[in-house]
């Protein structure tokens, strides 16, 4: 069954005349373009490009007609591409920014965008792997951001006695070695040295004095007898090692 | 922490806590021994003349024993102090005084037959002590024969001999 024309439209004259208009510059042009793409694919035109007729000089050739046109074709063609890119460089952020403030993108991209798929496409790994931390932390003032915190606030909302309460300290005393700490402590401030000076006498100063002197005089002739020993044996060696 | 480190010892004398003691050291205790020695001889002898002059007044006459009942009083004196100091707590009086100790191997006290065999060669052979100054180990002819060694030891108790 044929299907019915569509019924035009009520509309202006004004409207109606462009319409007019349009359609005849469209008619126009399909025309051309097939008479156009005719002639270009028409194989007689395409041997009468060759054509070299002896008796036509060589500017009025079919070729060298053609190859001028051509050259000047390219030309125009360079020149309106380069308008046309000036004004595409010129209008298209202007119209791109009316466009984008017209839409609304936000809303756009949440009905028709499944973030979660694009999001669990991205291998974030690899994208924290790329980042220098180190460096970004070196970068921040830490104390710069200490100082503008107000730790006796937050030290007064913990409840430290909740905290004490649930610490086992038995078991963190029975972990410290207490005897060998007292021991660390008593050796770095010399107990034995403030216990004698506190109840020494100069009889145990005495005696201390002389043990030390002992020990010094037995090192001093222990040295003395060795290189005296020691010598006795290089010099009885020596004549026998020279031979 | 080893013992030496909280010892009684003073920092300086640490070093040497253990160690063998060298000739000096022991000639100065065997002085203070032999002096001690001596006082109880004399003091034995003064015993006795008081005890004569208590028994008889009247007779009494200054004993004048001669030089040889002198010398065997004063090594019996000595080996008997010797061993005695030796066995009980490995150190005489000199010894005590001079902070050093007689050990025998990783034993910190001698028995009695080293102890007695040890004070009979220091009382009858005391030159021998002169081998130690010459001894890599600093052992004296006795140490050697009775296998015991001489150490710096300053504190009360035993200290074990360090190599």
């Amino acid at each position: 069954m044929p299907r019915p024309p569509d019924r035009p439209a009520r509309t202006s004259d004004a409207r109606l005349a462009v319409d007019v208009v349009l359609g005849i510059v469209g008619a126009s042009v399909d025309a051309g373009l097939a008479v156009v793409r005719t002639a270009a694919e028409s194989p007689l035109l395409r041997s009468a490009a060759g054509w070299q007729a002896p008796f036509v000089p060589v500017r009025l050739q079919p070729t060298t007609v053609l190859a001028d046109l051509a050259r000047r074709g390219a030309g125009h063609r360079a020149r309106v591409r380069q308008g046309a890119e000036r004004l595409l460089d010129q209008w298209a952020p202007v119209i791109a920014e009316l466009v984008v403030s017209r839409l609304d993108l936000t809303g756009i991209v949440t009905r028709h965008v499944d973030v979660d798929e694009v999001v669990k496409a991205v291998d974030l790994d690899a994208v924290v792997a790329r980042i220098d931390l180190d460096a970004i932390v070196q970068t921040v003032d830490l104390d710069a951001a200490v100082a503008g915190v107000d730790l006796n606030a937050a030290v007064d909302g913990v409840d430290i006695d909740a905290i004490a309460a649930k610490l086992d300290l038995d078991t963190v005393i029975a972990r410290i070695d207490v005897v060998a700490m007292v021991e660390e402590v008593i050796a770095a401030i010399d107990l034995p040295a403030i216990i004698r000076d506190s109840t020494g006498s100069m009889a145990s100063e005495t005696v201390r004095s002389a043990r030390m002197t002992g020990i010094s005089a037995d090192d001093a002739i222990s040295r003395s007898l060795e290189r005296h020993i020691f010598r006795r044996r290089r010099s009885s060696i020596a004549p026998g090692a020279g031979r | 922490m080893t013992d030496d480190e909280l010892s009684l010892v003073p920092a300086e004398a640490r070093p040497y806590q253990g160690t063998a003691a060298g000739i000096v050291t022991r000639l100065a205790a065997n002085s203070l021994d032999a002096l001690v020695v001596v006082t109880a001889l004399v003091g034995a002898y003064a015993g006795l003349v008081a005890f004569r002059f208590v028994i008889a007044p009247r007779g009494f006459q200054l004993p004048e024993p001669p030089f040889q009942w002198f010398l065997v009083l004063f090594l019996g004196f000595l080996v008997t102090y010797l061993t005695a100091a030796w066995w009980v707590s490995g150190r005489t009086l000199g010894d005590h005084v001079m902070g050093i100790r007689v050990v025998t191997g990783r034993r910190s006290r001698s028995s009695l037959v080293i102890a007695f065999g040890r004070a009979l060669m220091c009382a009858f052979f005391p030159i021998g002590l002169l081998w130690c100054a010459v001894d890599s180990q600093r052992r004296a002819a006795h140490d050697l024969v009775m296998r015991t060694s001489v150490i710096y030891d300053w504190l009360p108790r035993p200290t074990a001999p360090r190599r």
